[in-house]
């Protein structure tokens, strides 16, 4: 009897556990790809350390030697881990301007209005010359 | 000038001598002039698929050597469209019989006499897929909802992408709505945000398949048939693609049960 029921499709909707496989398909394949990407690029590491210590030296000193990058599996996420030394971290002077800012967001934001309203006032301007 | 479109998987057996044929022949229903060219050497399927395997004289390894007067000698008519022709591969050959430089000039010649020259790619990622992708302008992906075939897909775009091949569109196909709905098959949206490709349409599964290709008859002429359903979407957004992309599970007692079984889950859950 039990079995006839779980044959039935809403006896087995609301009593049988849910078997999900759909959810492991993705993650296994996710994290296939990662590696079959990287071994389709062997430079692929290479040239992403080369442009990440690119950008940081526009901050900070790193000991280049004793960085560490790569691709671990954090429980079933392919993770890209960097451990970078650091060894000073540049001067006010050689920073970029905007790492000086107390909150960059509102800054940049404030600064695009600027931009835009000075844009807008220089074409009005311009146009009232014309008109002259 | 015609389109030359490459339907390729990578991985075997998951359906692209069907899609091809179907395509083609939808394409040809639709008015425009079609061929379809089997580009597995040594493997000859298209021919049967579409019921014209008695009328092969010359093949694919004939025209790019010479041995027939034209591509013309070598092309085989429909049954059913007029416009409608196929190109059948070699059965006695080799892979490297055809090179890719061979195959571009063939592609070159067909452009100027048809609308659409669909290439039915070999299985693997070898000479048979470097011939078929070499004069191609776009790329149609089969993939099936199973991780070996979307993981072989993902290499084929990237391979189409160092090619140079600037429109690559996927069509799932073998879709089981019931079984992605009990969260024991990939859904359409997992296997779009893993390959990121944009989706040209959606195949169910369907038994009609077998039914039609054993008769030589393509799906896509089975008004009863799902699969030639989803198949008329697709070439529906080949010719247009404003057109949207149809849900393979549209019959008035699947909506039904899944309105139940969706009020029936959250009573439970």
């Amino acid at each position: 009897m039990n079995t006839l029921l779980m044959k039935m499709p809403l006896f087995h909707r609301w009593f049988a556990p849910k078997e999900d496989s759909r959810s492991a398909a993705r993650d296994r394949l996710k994290s296939a790809l990662v590696g079959d990407r990287q071994t389709v690029a062997p430079q692929l590491m290479t040239c992403l350390q080369r442009d990440i210590e690119e950008c940081m030296s526009r901050y900070l000193r790193a000991d280049k030697e004793a960085s560490v990058y790569k691709m671990v599996d954090r429980n079933g996420k392919m993770t890209l881990q960097v451990e970078v030394p650091v060894l000073h971290i540049l001067r006010q002077g050689s920073l970029p301007e905007e790492a000086m800012k107390d909150s960059l967001e509102e800054e940049s934001v404030e600064l695009k209005l600027n931009g835009r309203k000075l844009r807008k006032g220089r074409s009005r301007r311009f146009r009232s010359s014309e008109s002259e | 000038m015609g389109k030359v479109i490459v339907v390729t998987s990578g991985k075997g057996g998951v359906g692209k001598t069907t899609a091809s044929a179907n395509i083609g022949a939808g394409l040809a229903s639709q008015g425009r002039s079609v061929v379809i060219i089997d580009t597995d050497i040594g493997l000859r399927n298209l021919d049967l698929v579409l019921g014209l395997e008695n009328r092969i004289v010359f093949d694919l390894v004939d025209v790019v050597e010479g041995k027939c007067r034209s591509f013309r000698q070598a092309l085989i008519k429909d049954k059913r469209f007029d416009n409608l022709f196929i190109l059948a591969s070699a059965q006695s050959r080799e892979k490297d019989a055809v090179k890719p430089e061979q195959m571009k000039k063939l592609c070159k010649e067909l452009e100027d006499a048809f609308d659409y020259i669909i290439l039915d790619c070999p299985a693997g990622i070898e000479m048979g897929f470097k011939n078929a992708i070499a004069g191609a302008h776009e790329a149609i992906v089969v993939t099936n909802p199973e991780v070996s075939a979307v993981r072989d897909a993902d290499r084929i775009v990237g391979l189409l992408e160092a090619a140079e091949i600037k429109n690559i569109r996927l069509l799932l196909n073998r879709v089981r709505p019931g079984q992605i709905q009990k969260g024991q098959m990939l859904s359409v949206e997992d296997i779009q945000d893993i390959l990121s490709i944009e989706l040209l349409g959606q195949v169910p599964e369907d038994e009609r398949i077998v039914h039609a290709s054993n008769r030589g008859e393509p799906a896509i002429l089975d008004m009863k048939s799902k699969a030639g359903n989803a198949y008329r979407n697709v070439v529906a957004r080949i010719l247009d693609p404003a057109v949207p992309v149809s849900a393979p599970d549209t019959s008035i007692w699947s909506k039904l049960r899944r309105v139940l079984t969706a009020d029936l889950g959250a009573q439970a859950g």
